[in-house]
């Protein structure tokens, strides 16, 4: 916190932040892109704006982090809306079978379900199942990126597994 | 329109590609990105050059207090300075007019759109009219805007280029106080608070310009130009805002001073409202936000009651006849709720008339087991080279294995009546949330409703005019704004077409949404119509304007017909050269 307020002062200061947090948000932003070009220039506009907007910024329990990657999953949505482009979504096969836990041995024509159906999902369901099962984050620290209660995460991502479990 | 996009494998790092009908493109197994080659990309000071931080409130900072000495040494110095380089004092006008305090007239200025690409008035026909005046520089002056709205320009205000303006000034002053004033004004509305999207209620939104023989002047600084006007809402949640052309937002300015009529009564009148208005706020949203919770947990507790219910363990049951058992070999993965006991029996079923002791003598060659009630009845399937044989059969556990059995189920049943009493208690709580909310709400409305007539009563005395004054000082010419972010409205959303009431389509490429109880325009482009949100319980009126500058209304009472996901809006036509702005407002605000 004493940084955030140096930084407040003195933007100098906000250096430290961007060092601890720089690639934390550019992997994320990298997961939901195509390309190491584009995920630079958003991650680039996240720390720009959270810089513009420092001072904007108060500690109200969420961590400073959770701010970061609130921002950078507005301009996600907004570089794709800019350029009317399809969302890109990144998937390692040993991911699937986190989410599938049930199932020991897929196969072919599963998988290809179920990245199907992955890629079919709403984009708030998703950002779920991205943030859950490709990037391995607690549910505590989805509820703060995504501004929703712990519990309601945990319901949501359980709905949304078994409505991909079912499609098998 | 089938939507192919493509997927991208990265097997072992060579690339092939795969066409499946989706949505997205997706990218699998794509190497994974080193953290050397994420620093290489990172460059902090290319970044702070581009920063353009929002200030903090000067007052809160350290330096403040130690500054102003600093600060009015500096001053000293550059007014010597200013003095030393000869900067004499100009007079853009090139012939001298007489002053006149307080004079007011109504011109029609450039169109701002003009000026500047984010302002867009929606009519070229229907717009907010300029009021000028004109004032000496050096003296400045004090103007009654026809609404009640008090200017008051300093000595010496104005400047061009760094040089003092001396002589006469045209003041060119517009203000905007209801929705159908912003919606014609062609002013956005949108605030962008932290990558979060907002829509701009306000209090009340001037523009003001000055002008010297037509050459746009500017405000020195230092200087400022106090404004006061009247307004009707009274709270203290309105902030002031000023609008960037350059980046089409708006920039926070502060907080306007609000001041409140003398008038005891009044004054009474406008503590009980806020008071009251804020403490059923906050209990109302108290009350949803443990509605919410409760909900939430209560789904939880049906989640884990179901998993529980899936994964019943073995009810144990006593062998009733140990000559008709059999010792089966069985895979327990494939059978997990056998998994916790070292040896199972299958007893046949009393009432199975296949079964007969020479089954024992007979030399089977293959056996299935298949579950018909997991852990309770199972078919046993027996294979021989002349007889094929299906019985049914119940697991029967060791005496040790009993035990335990019992122990499984009982820890089982406790947990699962556990889990069942936390649910009808939270549903319990649920319901007396979901009432309390109700009550709250109700309480909330006859609340409104009593203030309403109140304010009615005391607004037909007219005691309430000038109750309420917000003053702020403009430092720049442009737009400024006394405003609430609030965000866009929610209960219903529609996929939206819009028509004449003859049923001819109508090409809008915008609709603004005015919602009764909010002093804000709520716009939709094109591209948004297939999400057009709006509150049912509000009262709601649709307003756009056609390419040919014709107005189209969709009235409050009409809204009660949205009744479907995709719904064409009848619009009512009306020809802007034949409207004026007055019964514009009639219509919209049934004012």
């Amino acid at each position: 916190m004493e940084i955030i307020e140096a930084a407040k002062k003195d933007l100098r200061h906000f250096e430290q932040l961007y060092n601890k947090y720089y690639e934390q948000i550019f992997r994320y932003v990298y997961q939901r892109m195509d390309g190491k070009d584009v995920a630079n220039d958003v991650t680039s506009q996240v720390f720009l704006k959270s810089m513009n907007n420092l001072t904007k910024f108060k500690f109200r329990g969420v961590p400073f982090s959770a701010w970061l990657f609130r921002i950078a999953s507005n301009e996600v949505i907004q570089y794709y809306k800019d350029k009317s482009k399809q969302r890109t979504v990144q998937i390692q096969t040993d991911d699937i079978q986190d989410i599938i836990e049930d199932y020991n041995n897929l196969k072919g024509e599963q998988m290809d379900r179920i990245i199907e159906k992955i890629a079919e999902l709403k984009d708030q369901d998703l950002e779920l199942i991205e943030l859950r099962y490709f990037e391995k984050r607690k549910f505590k620290e989805i509820s703060q990126i995504l501004n929703i209660s712990e519990s309601n995460a945990k319901v949501k991502i359980h709905r949304i597994v078994s409505r991909i479990k079912r499609s098998l | 329109m089938q939507r192919l996009k493509f997927i991208v494998l990265y097997p072992e790092l060579n690339e092939a590609y795969k066409l499946l009908s989706m949505k997205r493109k997706v990218n699998i197994n794509r190497p994974q990105i080193s953290s050397e080659e994420i620093a290489k990309t990172k460059d902090f000071t290319k970044l702070s050059n581009l920063a353009t931080p929002t200030a903090i409130p000067f007052y809160k900072t350290v330096w403040f207090a130690p500054s102003i000495v600093g600060v009015s040494l500096l001053v000293a110095f550059a007014a010597f300075q200013y003095i030393k380089t000869n900067k004499e004092p100009i007079q853009l006008v090139a012939e001298k007019k007489e002053i006149t305090k307080g004079k007011t007239s109504s011109v029609q200025i450039p169109r701002y759109d003009e000026d500047t690409p984010c302002i867009n008035p929606p009519s070229e026909h229907l717009f907010i009219e300029a009021t000028s005046f004109t004032v000496n520089s050096n003296e400045g002056g004090e103007f009654s805007h026809p609404s009640g709205t008090i200017i008051e320009i300093p000595k010496n205000a104005f400047e061009k280029d760094g040089i003092s303006v001396l002589g006469d000034v045209e003041i060119k002053y517009k203000e905007f106080k209801d929705q159908v004033d912003i919606l014609l004004s062609g002013i956005p509305m949108h605030y962008d608070s932290a990558g979060n999207e907002y829509v701009l209620e306000s209090a009340g939104m001037v523009q003001i310009f000055g002008f010297q023989n037509n050459i746009p002047i500017q405000i020195k600084k230092g200087k400022a130009i106090n404004i006061s006007f009247n307004t009707e809402d009274k709270s203290n949640r309105f902030n002031l805002y000023e609008l960037d052309t350059n980046f089409n937002n708006w920039k926070y300015k502060g907080k306007p001073e609000v001041k409140i009529s003398k008038n005891e009564r009044i004054n009474d009148y406008v503590l009980v409202e806020d008071n009251v208005g804020n403490q059923f706020y906050d209990s109302t949203s108290n009350f949803l936000l443990e509605k919410k919770q409760l909900k939430d947990a209560l789904l939880l507790v049906k989640e884990d009651i179901a998993e529980l219910k899936s994964k019943k363990p073995l009810e144990v049951t006593a062998s009733k006849n140990k000559d008709r058992q059999f010792n089966l070999d069985i895979d327990k993965e494939e059978f997990p709720e056998l998994n916790d006991f070292s040896e199972v029996v299958f007893e046949v079923l009393e009432e199975d008339e296949n079964f007969s002791p020479k089954v024992y003598d007979i030399e089977w060659k293959n056996l299935i087991l298949k579950e018909k009630i997991p852990g309770k009845v199972y078919f046993l399937n027996l294979y021989s080279k002349s007889k094929d044989l299906t019985l049914l059969v119940r697991p029967v556990l060791t005496e040790s294995d009993q035990l335990k059995a019992e122990e499984i189920f009982e820890n089982y049943t406790k947990k699962l009546s556990e889990k069942i009493e936390n649910e009808i208690l939270l549903q319990k709580r649920l319901d007396q949330a979901k009432l309390n909310y109700k009550l709250a709400l109700k309480k909330q409305e006859e609340k409104r409703e009593y203030e309403e007539k109140k304010f009615q009563h005391i607004a037909k005395q007219k005691k309430f005019k000038d109750a309420v004054v917000r003053t702020f000082k403009v430092l720049n010419f442009g737009t400024w704004n006394c405003d609430s972010p609030i965000r866009q409205p929610k209960g219903k959303s529609v996929e939206a077409s819009f028509s004449s009431l003859a049923g001819v389509p109508l090409t809008l490429a915008v609709v603004y949404l005015i919602q009764n109880d909010k002093n804000a325009i709520f716009t939709f482009k094109d591209s948004q119509f297939d999400n057009l949100m709006f509150n049912p319980r509000e009262t709601n009126t649709l307003v756009g304007f056609t390419l040919d500058d014709q107005i189209a209304i969709f009235r409050p009472e009409e809204f009660k017909k949205v009744n479907q996901k995709k719904f064409e809006f009848k619009m009512e036509i009306k020809k802007t050269v034949d409207c004026s702005i007055d019964k514009l407002k009639k219509i919209i605000l049934a004012r």
